[in-house]
């Protein structure tokens, strides 16, 4: 009983209330606010994300998992795409294209000034 | 012509942590520094704006009237406006005591305020508790906010919802008043502090009201407690706040533990037993 008396005269913030009622609206919020995208948007998020990685990637099956994670404070929207090539296709061709070109045109160039070293 | 009024939403998500006992005292405090501040009631069905100014037997027509679509029901605006007595810059639109909220609509809601701002400075929107089509009737018309909370976890996380959701309507920056702050329990660590509530909803803060008895009594009389000749510190809270919405620089009111440290916690067990 005495220090009981003790403790409540040399409180030093032992009912630590305030710090646990902090912590726990922190962790709530960070839930709630991201809480509020409905399954839709959810769903219509899923469907373009898939349509711009298989420009790039073939993928295993049209399975993918994007969700949201939270841990602690934070939350991070997650995509696990299983996937099976690179795809070369339409970007990878473009990108051969342009460098042909630049190949061809450094060539001419290089031609002229043969030809203008000769004409000299 | 004169600048026409700003229309404020007051607003909290949670119920009971204080809107219209805040909206009756804004609205008077600054009707005493001479604005012309009109109070709406925009609680339907659980009106109480009229019951805290003491103005609850001089409803006749309400916000509802001023929009029936029968002409013959349908009052004037200026009609339904209730002038107080002690206070001629100072009315009061009374909320419908209807329970069904689509009653009105925003654009209604908005067409009313707006007009309201032709001839009044202040356009105050009590706003009822939750987020549903009462609370989308009383921002609809608003271009300020001012969300009061109490240091409470449940208030907390309700004001953070009401402050996302304006955000999305496009009410934005609104202003926080902590209310039924106790000092005390801050210091004996036992309730969020100002610098908490601060940190975790990261609005601008208008002001602090403590915790004070004289809300009671106050609201049993019918008498804003910003009218009293010697305010007690949340009644000059309430003051100093409105002295910040007109735009002055007032400090915050140093709600000081009574008898802190030792020698107040030696009291403090002789108090309890």
């Amino acid at each position: 009983m005495v220090f009981d008396l003790l403790d409540k005269l040399f409180a030093r913030g032992q009912s630590n209330s305030r710090q646990q009622a902090c912590d726990r609206l922190k962790m709530v919020l960070a839930y709630d606010r991201t809480a509020d995208i409905s399954s839709e948007a959810m769903n219509s998020m899923r469907r373009e994300i898939l349509q711009v990685v298989k420009r790039y990637f073939e993928l295993q099956d049209e399975d993918l998992e994007v969700g949201l994670e939270r841990s602690g404070n934070t939350t991070a929207l997650i995509a696990n795409i299983p996937i099976r090539r690179v795809r070369r296709g339409d970007h990878d061709d473009q990108l051969l294209a342009t460098a042909k070109k630049s190949e061809e045109a450094s060539k001419t160039g290089s031609d002229e000034s043969a030809k203008l070293d000769k004409e000299e | 012509m004169s600048t026409s009024g700003k229309v404020i939403v007051i607003t909290s998500g949670k119920g009971g942590v204080g809107k219209t006992t805040t909206s009756a005292n804004l609205g008077m405090a600054l009707a005493s520094m001479g604005k012309k501040v009109v109070l709406v009631d925009a609680d339907f069905g659980l009106r109480n704006l009229d019951l805290l100014l003491g103005l609850e037997n001089r409803v006749v027509y309400t916000i509802l009237d001023t929009l029936s679509e029968n002409e013959n029901d349908r009052c004037r605006l200026d009609q339904a406006l209730i002038k107080d007595k002690r206070q001629p810059n100072l009315a009061l639109l009374p909320a419908a005591q209807t329970r069904d909220k689509s009653a009105i609509t925003p654009e209604q809601m908005k067409k009313v305020t707006a007009e309201l701002t032709e001839s009044y400075d202040y356009v105050l929107v009590d706003c009822p508790a939750g987020i549903e089509q009462g609370f989308k009737n009383a921002i609809a018309g608003a271009s300020e906010a001012i969300v009061v909370t109490t240091p409470e976890v449940s208030a907390v996380r309700d004001a953070d919802r009401v402050i996302g959701l304006m955000e999305a309507s496009g009410l934005k920056h609104p202003r926080l008043i902590l209310n039924r702050l106790r000092p005390q329990m801050v210091e004996e660590n036992n309730m969020m502090s100002v610098e908490d509530v601060l940190d975790i909803l990261a609005i601008k803060l208008l002001g602090v009201v403590p915790e004070d008895e004289q809300v009671i009594i106050t609201t049993n009389r019918g008498e804003p407690m910003v009218l009293s000749a010697t305010p007690t510190q949340a009644a000059q809270a309430f003051l100093n706040i409105a002295r910040r919405i007109e735009g002055e620089e007032v400090p915050f009111l140093s709600l000081q533990v009574p008898d802190s440290g030792f020698m107040g916690r030696l009291k403090a067990l002789f108090r309890r037993r």
